[in-house]
């Protein structure tokens, strides 16, 4: 720690720093960044989509001379659309940014427990990044075999895949590094009083993620180990004998199997869809119980309810393989472990909506996102029980339903929850709030476009449009009723683009403006409000470490003067 | 401010931050070797033919280097003992003694791959050498590792035993714990990739 | 201009300095002809609308006088170092099959590939020393060109759309090669006078089974036949 009052330059100030506030924010501005990045990707690919085969316009020329998006290059931005929305924008977000910034403070300690750990997983995810987009530069451009990198596919693709694999391995280091901080920290460092029933649902969430991170993320980099040395050194781990690859019998070993990749990796990333969705829960619980002024109800069922989903969530993997030919003894298992998953999600979502109940509830910006998280994430949870069951999963596996299932949870889910964490948080973290209009202006714009970009695609997919097609399905009878959808979407993706603008501006703006330093101008409970200045003190956080004398929700006590009891008030 | 329960132990965990910390860092390292043993049985359960381990592979060495690991754990643990007795000139035989075990493993293990590949034999040529050299390569670069951080803390991270001794014992501690998986690895690669 | 100029001059130079000669003949098929297959293009309904009358596979042409189409005749170890043509060789994917059905072209000319259908192409060439290539070709890219670097025995070069369609390469360092025409004849320009090995290869008897002939050019002209012969069955 820095307590020995070195002088502090620019660059151990900002950028080499070890206090979890600065890499917190460093996580943030990344993974923003990415998010943006990911989203751009995206923008360009539904403009193949409305518009098969038509020039791009304004960034044409970066596609070539012929300003045309083709098939495989279309392939590179879908694959690198789903690894940078995730590995490098949701989840460094999630978890990097807001776990990283608010769980010392919730918690009342002054640090990490691990400052230097901290920062090194930061840099590890930084030049993780940097390294997954070294890809568009490599022959063949980026890793096209899709996010989940499917083998034998992705053993035989372009050289893209081994610098995805190369950044993903940094990737899994930098999580790796965060998992340890944030457990380490939540099981020691919590201040006196704070027992684990005081904690506030976030650090909950934020600690049962890190549990999550930590274990699943492994078998991964097993994964990637094993698909570099299939490229590399020519192993067929995943390579069966006697392959046809463009008409060729491969003359490697054989022996392997694709599948044991699918296993591998969807150990990973089932509990992955939990990373993404639990710091949203958490999020959400604290902006809902703020902002109804009352408990939320059901705090230790969520907690049980989240704990339980954690564990759950290793046994389900392989109902993304329904289609790869397994058992009826296999299916039926993880169709049963599938639809008992459902049941703490529903849990969760039912105590979020029963807290709703009674209470006097303040619609501001970071409400609204967290008003409209639920039934969106409602959405996309429902829409999941036909892909949980085998014999659903037949026709809809792999069309545009999954597509619109699994983006319902994370786009108008996941990101409007931490959307609605930036608006909640901002004033903590810069001491100037953010304008009320404009976040109102982004966040009826957003929820607008993000209907229309994701509710077409169930239409679609009922339909059987697959979701790989580079044209957008005009080749096929089949889709030629629902191929108009494709310009809705598309338009309302980038009108969807456009509304983001609002919460740039909004920023920008509002760094501009003077600091008014409010303490806490939601009137909320928790430590994080109540015992910090805004922003938090450099060094160590607090001015005197805080001891917790009761719950994290003591809104509306009776016989209280206000509505609002801190943590920290003995009694 | 200093964060708490860096050395003293958190009394109602029982436990201070880094030996919590090397813990969590071992499951997930679990979970990885974890990953490849389910994929070492997952393709040798989907062949017919899996080559025995000893066709390829020279048990005599690796049972050599098994002595050398185990007595190197040994050695861990009495150069972490000596410590807690005060005793820094034995810290530094038993320290010692580790990091010597630890490169005598690696000069086997050289010899060991450069006879699998003067015989030609590569990770390309069947799937049992593939996981095999996959397996036992992370191993290494877990060796590897180890020996970094052993000679670091017997050479110049050594002065800290001067200025806080308890601290430099917490952390000879905690990378005791790490030899001692990665021995444990060893332990599991030993008889599944040359006996069975 | 200059370049071109220059270029013009060389050429007249390396042809004007030797006495060179051309090689003509005509290759032939002995035997009962098997029966061309028809190519099914119902998945894609472009290409079987671009056919009035069903396409058939173009693996072994030859006419009723047993004359035998798309057969590279070439010769073999030949050192040569004039100019490379600067002119294109055209590929083109057109009523769904490649036209020409077998090509040489010489390492470093560009090779123009043309789409002139209305659906998408997936051009995927699988030479070994020179790099492999595969690229989409949607309707509206109606050309690219590549190059080789190498010269190379004959490779497949196939769309990944439309798996019946299939075509020929070979990669020469030198331009003395040709492909028989539908009436079996060729003929190769331009040979300073000596000596050579000609080689003949046609698309079944595969690169195992190519034939082959001395031809001597001597005094501006030769003649050089080869006779594919029915396998005996084993």
């Amino acid at each position: 720690m820095s307590d020995n009052h070195t002088k502090e330059t620019f660059f151990t100030k900002y950028i080499w720093s070890i206090d979890h506030k600065v890499i917190g924010i460093q996580y943030g501005i990344t993974a923003l960044l990415w998010l943006l990045v990911g989203f751009g990707l995206m923008m360009v690919m539904r403009y193949q989509l409305a518009y098969p085969d038509t020039q791009i316009p304004f960034i044409g020329w970066i596609f070539g001379e012929d300003k045309l998006l083709l098939p495989e290059k279309y392939n590179s931005l879908g694959a690198m659309h789903g690894t940078i929305m995730i590995f490098l924008g949701v989840v460094p977000l999630a978890f990097g940014a807001f776990g990283n910034y608010l769980v010392p403070l919730q918690i009342g300690a002054i640090d990490m427990a691990f400052p230097r750990l901290n920062a090194a997983s930061y840099w590890t995810y930084f030049l993780g990044s940097i390294i997954m987009v070294v890809g568009f530069f490599v022959p063949g451009g980026a890793a096209n075999s899709g996010w989940t990198s499917y083998p034998p596919l992705a053993d035989v693709a372009t050289a893209g895949q081994t610098v995805w694999l190369l950044g993903m391995v940094m990737l899994i280091t930098s999580s790796l590094l965060g998992s340890v901080n944030i457990m380490v920290t939540v099981i020691q460092l919590r201040a006196e009083g704070m027992t684990w029933f005081r904690l506030p649902i976030f650090v909950w969430t934020q600690f049962i993620t890190a549990f999550l991170l930590l274990l699943a993320f492994p078998p991964l980099e097993a994964a990637g180990i094993l698909q570099l040395m299939d490229r590399l050194a020519g192993t067929s781990f995943f390579l069966p004998t006697g392959l046809v690859v463009s008409g060729e019998v491969l003359t490697n070993a054989g022996g392997g199997s694709p599948l044991l990749w699918q296993h591998l990796f969807w150990f990973l990333a089932h509990p992955e869809v939990y990373v993404l969705i639990l710091p949203a829960f958490g999020i959400i619980s604290e902006i809902i119980a703020n902002n109804t002024r009352k408990p939320l109800s059901g705090y230790k069922s969520l907690v049980y309810a989240m704990t339980f989903l954690g564990f759950m969530s290793f046994v389900v993997w392989a109902h993304h393989m329904y289609l790869t030919g397994m058992g009826t003894t296999m299916g039926a298992f993880f169709q049963t472990t599938t639809m008992i998953i459902s049941i703490p999600s529903v849990v969760i979502l039912t105590a979020l909506l029963l807290s709703l109940w009674g209470g006097s509830i303040r619609f501001n910006t970071p409400m609204l996102f967290a008003l409209a998280f639920l039934p969106m994430f409602g959405i996309g949870g429902l829409t999941g029980l036909p892909l949980g069951l085998a014999a659903a999963d037949i026709h809809l596996h792999d069309t545009y339903y999954v597509i619109g299932h699994f983006h319902y949870v994370v786009a108008p889910g996941t990101l409007f929850a931490l959307f609605a964490g930036v608006y909640f948080w901002f004033p903590k973290v810069t001491g100037k709030s953010l304008n009320e209009s404009l976040g109102k202006l982004h966040f009826y714009f957003s929820f607008i476009f993000m209907n229309g970009v994701f509710m077409p695609m169930f239409i679609q997919g009922l339909a059987g449009v697959s979701r790989r097609l580079a044209d957008g399905g005009q080749a096929y009878a089949h889709a030629a009723d629902v191929i108009y959808l494709n310009e809705i979407m598309s338009w309302s993706a980038w009108l969807l683009g456009m509304a983001q603008l609002f919460f740039i501006a909004n920023v920008v703006l509002t760094l501009f403006k003077a600091r008014t330093g409010e303490i806490n101008p939601w009137n909320a409970t928790t430590i994080d409000w109540t015992e910090t200045t805004s922003p938090p003190l450099g060094h160590g956080n607090f001015e005197k470490i805080p001891v917790v004398y009761r719950g994290p929700y003591e809104y509306s006590v009776p016989g209280s003067k206000i509505d609002f009891t801190p943590q920290t008030e003995k009694g | 401010m200093e964060i708490p329960y860096g050395v003293k132990e958190r009394p109602d965990t029982g436990l201070n931050n880094a030996k919590l910390g090397i813990w969590l860092f071992l499951a997930s390292e679990v979970m990885l070797f974890g990953g490849l043993f389910s994929a070492y049985i997952f393709l040798r359960t989907g062949v017919d033919d899996w080559p025995m381990g000893s066709k390829y592979l020279d048990v005599k060495m690796a049972t050599l280097n098994t002595l050398f690991l185990i007595t190197s754990s040994v050695t861990m643990v009495m150069s972490w003992a000596s410590l807690k007795l005060n005793d820094f000139k034995k810290f530094k035989l038993y320290a010692g003694s580790t990091l010597l075990l630890a490169c005598g493993f690696l000069v086997i293990k050289y010899f060991e791959y450069s006879s699998k590949f003067s015989y030609s034999y590569y990770p390309s040529t069947d799937n049992f050498l593939g996981i095999y050299f996959t397996m036992t390569g992370l191993h290494v670069i877990h060796v590897i590792g180890g020996i970094a951080v052993i000679a670091f803390l017997l050479f110049p991270g050594a002065k800290m035993w001067e200025t806080d001794p308890e601290r430099f014992t917490s952390r000879i501690e905690v990378t005791g714990l790490y030899w001692h998986f990665v021995d444990l690895v060893w332990i599991f690669l030993f008889p599944v990739l040359y006996l069975l | 201009m200059n370049k071109l100029l220059s270029s013009i001059t060389l050429s007249f130079i390396v042809t004007g300095g030797l006495i060179a000669g051309e090689i003509t003949g005509v290759v032939k098929y002995i035997g009962k002809p098997p029966k061309a297959k028809r190519l099914r293009m119902d998945a894609d309904p472009v290409c079987a609308a671009s056919h009035q009358e069903a396409a058939k596979a173009e693996t072994f042409i030859v006419d009723a006088k047993g004359n035998l189409a798309n057969v590279i005749v070439y010769l073999k170890g030949v050192k040569y170092s004039g100019n490379t043509p600067t002119q294109p060789v055209e590929l083109d994917q057109a009523g769904c099959v490649y036209s020409p059905h077998v090509m040489g072209v010489m390492a470093g000319q560009p090779v123009k590939i043309l789409n002139s259908d209305a659906t998408m192409h997936n051009i995927h060439g699988l030479p070994k020393i020179n790099r492999e290539f595969n690229f989409g070709m949607p309707k509206t890219l109606k050309e690219k060109t590549i190059t080789f670097d190498k010269s190379e025995d004959v490779f497949v070069v196939k769309c990944d759309v439309h798996p019946w369609m299939k075509s020929f390469t070979q990669v020469f360092d030198h331009p003395y090669f040709a492909v028989t025409g539908t009436d079996g004849k060729f003929s190769i320009p331009n040979v300073p006078d000596g000596t050579y090995e000609a080689i003949a290869w046609q698309e079944r008897f595969g690169s195992k089974r190519t034939l082959s002939q001395q031809v001597t050019v001597k005094g501006g002209s030769a003649t050089l036949n080869f006779n594919f012969e029915r396998p005996k069955k084993k």
